[in-house]
């Protein structure tokens, strides 16, 4: 896709919410003592969120995220134009999550609604796509409520030693208004290389069971590979440079990958946010996990900043957005029954 | 890259004393192979030496000296 741009688009607020349950990679059993000691060193990964309860699915943390969200945003339910959720891991494939969010929490009925199937680069596919659909609202403060985020251990296989050690549970909740101002917020650079779609799958088990399976070092290649020159690409297209960003921020895929790729990029490392430490590999909500967790931290000049999420399918999505949030918080841990 | 400065990385990689790693070595059965130490050691040949193995190119391979054969003419 050619590099597109969003004009007039406001991000409010960003929330997260995380499982309470924590899993501790120093206490992994399926890995050896050494083994323990180099995933966490190389990968910077230590405490993974894992939802305790099967009968709560990915919808059930974004109807929480949705009514914190309105509620810290002062945002009525009326004044939602349009809802999208980003999600890999719908506990039901019909109907929509959008659309079980939409009926649980009683919107209106001119709230638009629908899912899009996306996992790492998902949250910048949705911002994109929220982006352009606010643009087509004849309506100067139109507003839209994107949710991204995953429940990844539901399917992740307990005995998987690449993969349980890396994903975790968490999803965001965003904000996005209109304006009347006509200046470019955003350029955004997504791209797809199908051929790497074997990288991250799920594949059914004899049992009937489904679990997600990875190649490390395809995801790796294809990381590495492609995800600095999508971004030299944006960069170059939108006449700003590395220096008008107040901070970059990644998918959080291990800390292997996404050093390598800042390095390649030629990024300052100390304008490198990350929340590997602390939440592990949390897919498409990643990204807002990582700004949420941060974000107070960060010295802000521009107001603009450079994201990227990349993974599943293969897919890649840069973004430089004007961001200057009313809300931007870390992430809350939540007990759901 | 010469074969020498290779099995210094194998070395360093898979925590084998270098005078143990030899060309006939089938990697796969080295004690500390894993997808982890696979990956780090093709990050490593990746900065080094500017060379991306991928893992059907691993697949190819059985001996360390495939490995090497391969990085030499990538």
């Amino acid at each position: 896709m050619a590099i597109s741009q969003s004009i007039g688009i406001n991000v409010k607020g960003i929330i997260s919410l995380v499982p309470k349950n924590v899993e501790d990679n120093e206490s992994l059993d399926i890995l050896t003592e050494s083994e323990r000691e180099a995933l966490i060193k190389h990968t910077g990964i230590r405490f993974r969120r894992v939802n305790p309860n099967n009968d709560i699915g990915v919808k059930d943390y974004f109807n929480a995220g949705v009514e914190k969200l309105l509620k810290k945003l002062n945002w009525d339910k009326e004044s939602i134009d349009i809802l999208i959720c980003v999600t890999q891991t719908p506990k039901i494939a019909i109907p929509s999550v959008a659309c079980q969010i939409h009926g649980d929490l009683e919107f209106e009925s001119q709230t638009m609604c629908y899912d899009i199937n996306s996992g790492c680069s998902g949250f910048v596919y949705g911002l994109h796509t929220v982006s352009q659909l606010l643009a087509g609202i004849n309506k100067p403060e139109a507003r839209a409520i994107l949710c991204s985020g995953d429940i990844s251990t539901s399917l992740i296989d307990p005995l998987d030693r690449s993969v349980r050690p890396i994903f975790s549970d968490a999803v965001s909740v965003i904000g996005i208004e209109n304006t009347d101002d006509e200046s470019i917020t955003g350029y955004f650079n997504l791209e797809t290389m199908g051929k790497g779609q074997h990288a991250i799958r799920t594949e059914p088990e004899a049992n009937g069971d489904s679990f997600m399976r990875l190649n490390g070092i395809d995801v790796f290649n294809y990381s590495v590979s492609y995800v600095p020159v999508n971004i030299q690409k944006l960069i170059e297209t939108s006449g700003k440079s590395m220096n008008d960003m107040d901070t970059f921020v990644f998918h959080q895929a291990n800390k292997l990958i996404n050093d390598s790729i800042a390095k390649k990029a030629g990024l300052e490392p100390i304008k490198v946010m990350s929340s590997l430490y602390e939440y592990g590999n949390t897919a498409s909500a990643s990204i807002p996990v990582t700004l949420g967790l941060n974000w107070s931290k960060i010295e802000r000049k521009s107001n603009w900043i450079l994201i990227s999420g990349f993974g599943v399918g293969f897919s890649i999505a840069s973004a430089m957005i004007h961001f200057n949030p009313e809300i931007c918080e870390p992430p809350e841990e939540i007990e759901l029954n | 890259m010469n074969f020498e400065r290779f099995k210094e990385i194998i070395s360093e990689e898979f925590n084998l004393p270098v005078m143990d790693v030899d060309g006939d070595l089938e990697f796969r059965n080295m004690e500390t192979w894993s997808s982890l130490h696979a990956l780090l050691f093709i990050a490593r040949i990746n900065e080094e030496e500017g060379v991306m193995l991928s893992s059907s190119d691993l697949a190819g391979c059985k001996i360390l000296k495939d490995i090497h054969e391969l990085i030499v003419h990538k």
